[in-house]
């Protein structure tokens, strides 16, 4: 399903939702309305979200254009800075991005400038700003990520995206950051003691979960699978649980789930227990 | 241009200034011109490990400000002719610094020396933001302790978000209480912080005698930990190309030639 999250994306374009924007195109924007920049991570687009769409789109071309040979095959990040992107803008940015052989692998809010990061990483109650450094690691697939400031964004990625979208996020995820997203959430790596991970729907762990789980949050169901579960807590919808002092390691994936109002823990035999299927 | 190095670790008391002040020497022993950078502004320790207290006149609030040049505030070390130290003022104005006049002040050190080493401070505060402004890589100090690994995390973490890479040195291993299962192995604190290893130093009673006496335990270099210290500062040097993870610490080599530890997987 996630890999084809980045195709789903493209959304046919309306005129309606380009009148507005042509209307704009003819005052100058202050700063260029999209950057490309290298990264060891691949290719970042940086759009300027207050810019109109046909002044982002002139400016990718054009940067493109001028070497379109070095450019193909890439995958690209895109990152909007002073977000809300304009509606339809993400369509035409991935219709440019199909013309010059490149595929987008990530979307989000540019990263905000390092002092305020700091701040945001050291809050520690539950923020909608999932303050992680991995985070914007570029996914091997495609996945959405949504940071926060981004709002418009993610809502016009949730309407694009099937409600059950996927995030992926390459570990390890360090103590004291918080990682949150609506959907699944895909670790591909540990969970650090001290780091939590929060969704609406389940987590799955590609790696050793040692910090704090909360999946189905505002939801009455939904499962944590990894492949070594030492947590510090595990939360399921409005369940809560906590490692046991004689719980000894156990090697095989396990998997928790909530069952007439409590949580428990098995081993995970190749397949999701009975009704956990339909919660994807 | 040289190289300005953060020697940090989120958690107090695990080792910093011990490793700045041994990393540095033992850097300025290969010689290399060293300046050693005391980023812990209002408890200044760096002067005291490395013997120099008495002859601080300037230090890096003064530079900061203008009040001298860096080069006169810089306390030339009296054994060797290529380490030099900056040394904290002793001010309780956390503002005192900006991680831009650290960034600045770094970036000038770096233009007249092969190593900028920055002693930061415990926590993840103002302290810990200017001391990381200025550097181009990080070494994280974790002792094998719950509480210590816990802090480096975060502060890798940290480090990631500033796209600063880091290394992590393992300090105060007892091979005792690890074959008797009460301490972390080094293969347990990196299993958890997931980072390259620049090598472990045993827990040696030589490195409190030495730090009390003000002489950095690598300029006798007797001792097991200043011998590891030293190996490190090879390998931050590049004259030691093998990979730390490659090659087994001191005591994994010692282990397996007891037979105590197994050989490595790899």
């Amino acid at each position: 399903m996630s890999a084809s999250a980045a195709t789903s994306l493209v959304e046919p374009q309306s005129p309606t939702e380009l009148a507005p924007a042509s209307a704009a195109e003819d005052a100058a924007p202050p700063r260029p309305a999209a950057v490309l920049k290298g990264g060891p991570r691949g290719l970042e687009f940086l759009i300027d979200g207050t810019a109109p769409i046909a002044a982002v789109a002139a400016a990718l071309c054009t940067r493109l254009a001028e070497a379109p040979a070095f450019f193909r095959g890439s995958s690209v990040c895109v990152r909007v800075e002073d977000g809300p992107l304009a509606p339809g803008c993400l369509a035409r940015i991935d219709e440019i991005a199909t013309r010059f052989e490149l595929s987008i692998v990530e979307v989000g809010a540019s990263r905000p400038a390092r002092p305020e990061r700091d701040a945001s990483a050291a809050v520690s109650a539950p923020v909608s700003a999932p303050a992680a450094p991995v985070e914007d690691t570029a996914t091997p697939q495609g996945s959405a990520a949504h940071p926060a400031g981004s709002g418009a964004v993610a809502a016009e990625l949730a309407a694009a995206l099937p409600a059950g979208d996927t995030r992926i996020v390459v570990g390890p995820v360090r103590s004291g950051v918080i990682l949150e997203h609506h959907g699944n959430l895909v670790v591909v790596g540990d969970v650090n003691p001290g780091a939590e991970v929060r969704a609406e729907r389940n987590i799955i762990v590609l790696g050793r979960l040692r910090g704090i789980a909360h999946a189905g949050i505002g939801r009455d169901h939904g499962f944590i699978l990894a492949l070594k579960l030492e947590p510090q807590q595990l939360r399921i919808a409005r369940q809560v649980a906590r490692a046991g002092d004689a719980d000894g390691p156990v090697a095989a994936a396990e998997i928790a789930y909530v069952t007439s109002n409590t949580i428990v823990v098995e081993r995970y035999a190749g397949k999701l227990p009975l009704g956990l299927a339909n919660s994807m | 241009m040289g190289r300005a190095i953060v020697i940090t670790s989120g958690k107090g008391g695990v080792g910093k200034t011990t490793a700045a002040a041994n990393l540095g020497s033992a850097l300025a022993q290969l010689g290399k011109s060293v300046v050693l950078v005391d980023a812990d502004i209002g408890l200044r320790n760096l002067d005291v490990v490395m013997g120099l207290e008495n002859r601080i006149v300037y230090h890096v609030v003064d530079v900061v400000r203008g009040k001298c040049t860096p080069a006169k505030a810089l306390i030339k070390d009296r054994r060797m002719d290529n380490l030099w130290l900056l040394p904290a003022s002793q001010t309780d104005d956390k503002d005192a610094l900006t991680p831009a006049d650290m960034a600045k002040l770094v970036c000038e050190l770096k233009s007249n020396h092969d190593f900028v080493i920055i002693d930061c401070p415990a926590g993840i505060e103002q302290g810990f933001k200017n001391a990381i402004a200025g550097a181009d890589e990080a070494i994280v100090v974790a002792t094998p302790e719950v509480s210590s690994i816990r802090d480096a995390d975060r502060v890798i973490g940290l480090l990631a978000a500033s796209d600063i890479p880091a290394r992590l040195i393992v300090n105060r291993i007892s091979p005792h209480l690890v074959k008797r299962g009460d301490m972390l192995s080094q293969a347990d604190v990196i299993e958890i912080l997931a980072l390259e290893l620049l090598g472990t130093v045993p827990l040696d009673e030589h490195i409190v005698a030495t730090t009390n006496k003000g002489v950095p335990a690598v300029i006798e270099n007797k001792s097991l930990a200043a011998k590891e210290f030293t190996r490190i500062s090879r390998r931050l040097a590049g004259l030691d190309l093998e990979a730390a993870d490659t090659a087994p610490g001191f005591f994994a080599r010692l282990g397996r030639a007891l037979g105590l530890s197994p050989a490595p997987t790899t």
